[in-house]
């Protein structure tokens, strides 16, 4: 394998030891994926925040990298925690979780990294430019970088991308090359494609019939946000796929295997997740991918005057940032019962929501809190659901 | 009988064979305290990893695997060498971190050739067997 004559210095431990054991997990990647070489990012993204999920050894790893004066070369963020940090409390977070929450968090931003707590960090908190090299890990972000503004990313662990950003380097492969961005599937749509519920349904639906590979999308672009953010999520959640072409995109398509996606295809992903099934819910929440501020001032015009039932929960998640621009909004809806926690997780949060009818428009979140926290899910249009929340 | 093999995490090990012919899960399949597979559908349910050179395919699930790994090594019952098909993300960036040997393509099918017990040393890109 190459290495230039500064990398060679960070393996032999010029620039310390946590410098040292980054690189040394760089080059242990490039040999399990065929790279011949690295190459200079110019920013980072890294996944694996929440205390839930990196536990007290994940949480001691991260220190002895401080300790041993690893610091992020490059301008990166994180993924959203396991709670709120101001207001965890609401969220039924107890104080213990909290604290060691906290703990990682100034731990990351003592290697340097902003504390974004944000899955969608190409929104405001870290944007790359089209052509830009940069190791993003959480895998919804990856698509959307690649696939809607044209940087070159690979899906990095919460791990690599920690140590990419250390080095400011990432291994040469994938999707950093032209070969390994060439399309090999052409996905016919047989329904139409509306709102942002139903993209995040297009973007699940094609990753299950996929599993794998770079497909082209035989539909326009879509150009709200909100549609985007719900397609890579549903997508990133049933597929490996880290980038998508869209009819506009390519114009010859050669050498691609076509798949027609049918509407008793789509149906049964919507009858699996119980869409139309919800007659009275819990507990609904929005905002997996991250709401954006634009987010929030939808809700709060759709929810003017009104207030949210007892005994329900009606909440929102957004990214640190997105939370900031709006505090007028979130003062008005949380006058009405309505909470809006910033920079947190719905999933992995360290909250079993057992014995509770739980309802979400993100087909993302609906998957994995299926999964993880073995509960049935309710998915169910924002509008549909806000109503049936209000008093 | 000596066996090559790619070396993802260099070092060397020995100790006696565990071999699973299922893939693992290390983020749900793997007790990360005791070391001990605590997934029923494993083959090899209820074994500990301590010591052992596990033989498996390939890892599955979530990239907190890596983490567990990590936590199996800080809690000293890790295994000693891990050797699959083919690395992944989660097992190569886990074991690298911790510092576990790692192999992958071995030129021989170890899941079928080696048993339970059987006795192994590793140097890098080298297995010997018996």
């Amino acid at each position: 394998m190459f290495l230039s004559k500064e990398e060679e210095r960070m393996l032999n431990g010029d620039f310390g030891e946590g410098v040292r054991i980054a690189m040394k997990l760089l080059i242990g990647l490039s040999k399990a994926f065929e790279a011949e070489r690295l190459i200079e990012i110019t920013r980072a993204h890294i996944a694996g925040i929440s205390y839930e999920n990196i536990g007290e050894e994940g949480l001691d790893f991260l220190k002895s990298l401080v300790d041993k004066g690893a610091k992020v070369r490059v301008p990166t963020t994180i993924n959203p925690c396991g709670t709120d940090l101001e207001i965890w409390y609401e969220m039924g977070v107890d104080e213990k979780f909290y604290e060691k929450q906290m703990e990682v968090v100034e731990t990351y931003k003592k290697l340097g990294a902003k504390a974004s707590c944000s899955c969608t960090p190409y929104v405001l908190d870290n944007v790359p430019n089209k052509y830009e090299h940069v190791a993003f890990a959480e895998s919804s972000a990856v698509i959307y970088v690649n696939s809607f503004i044209g940087s070159y990313t690979n899906k990095e662990s919460g791990l690599s991308a920690l140590a990419c950003a250390i080095t400011g380097r990432t291994p040469y492969y994938g999707l950093h090359t032209e070969e390994g961005r060439k399309p090999n599937f052409y996905v016919k749509i047989d329904f139409n494609v509306e709102g942002h519920l139903m993209w995040g349904v297009l973007g699940y639906l094609t990753g299950k019939k996929l599993g794998n590979g770079i497909p082209i999308i035989a539909h326009k672009k879509p150009e709200n946000l909100i549609d985007i953010k719900e397609f890579c999520g549903g997508l990133s959640a049933s597929s490996g796929i880290g980038m998508v072409y869209f009819e506009e995109d390519i114009k010859e398509k050669k050498n691609v295997k076509e798949i027609v996606l049918t509407k008793e295809d789509m149906k049964e992903v919507l009858n699996d997740f119980n869409y139309g099934k919800a007659e009275k819910l819990d507990y609904f929440f929005t905002g997996c991918p991250h709401l954006s501020s634009q987010d929030i001032i939808n809700i709060e015009k759709m929810t003017f005057n009104k207030k949210v039932k007892n005994n329900s929960k009606l909440w929102l998640f957004a990214s640190k940032s997105a939370s900031e621009t709006s505090s007028n909004e979130i003062l008005k809806l949380r006058k009405r019962g309505i909470y809006v926690f910033s920079g947190a997780c719905p999933v992995i949060a360290p909250l079993s929501y057992k014995e509770m009818k739980v309802g979400t428009d993100s087909i993302k979140a609906a998957h994995y809190l299926r999964s993880l926290k073995g509960i049935d899910v309710y998915l169910i249009d924002l509008k549909d659901a806000i109503k049936m929340m209000l008093e | 009988m000596i066996i090559k093999a790619r070396s993802i995490s260099q070092g060397k090990a020995e100790g006696f064979a565990l071999v699973s012919k299922k893939p693992i899960s290390f983020y749900g399949d793997v007790d990360k305290k005791t070391g001990i597979i605590i997934n029923k559908k494993s083959d090899i349910y209820m074994e500990s990893l301590k010591g052992k050179i596990l033989i498996f395919p390939y890892s599955i699930g979530s990239t907190v695997g890596s983490w567990v790994i990590y936590a199996l090594k800080r809690n000293n019952v890790a295994p000693s060498a891990i050797i699959v098909d083919k690395a992944d993300m989660i097992l190569a960036s886990g074991c690298l971190i911790s510092e576990i040997p790692l192999l992958d393509k071995p030129e021989k099918d170890l899941k079928n050739l080696v048993k339970n017990g059987d006795y192994i040393k590793i140097f890098d890109d080298t297995i010997i067997l018996g």
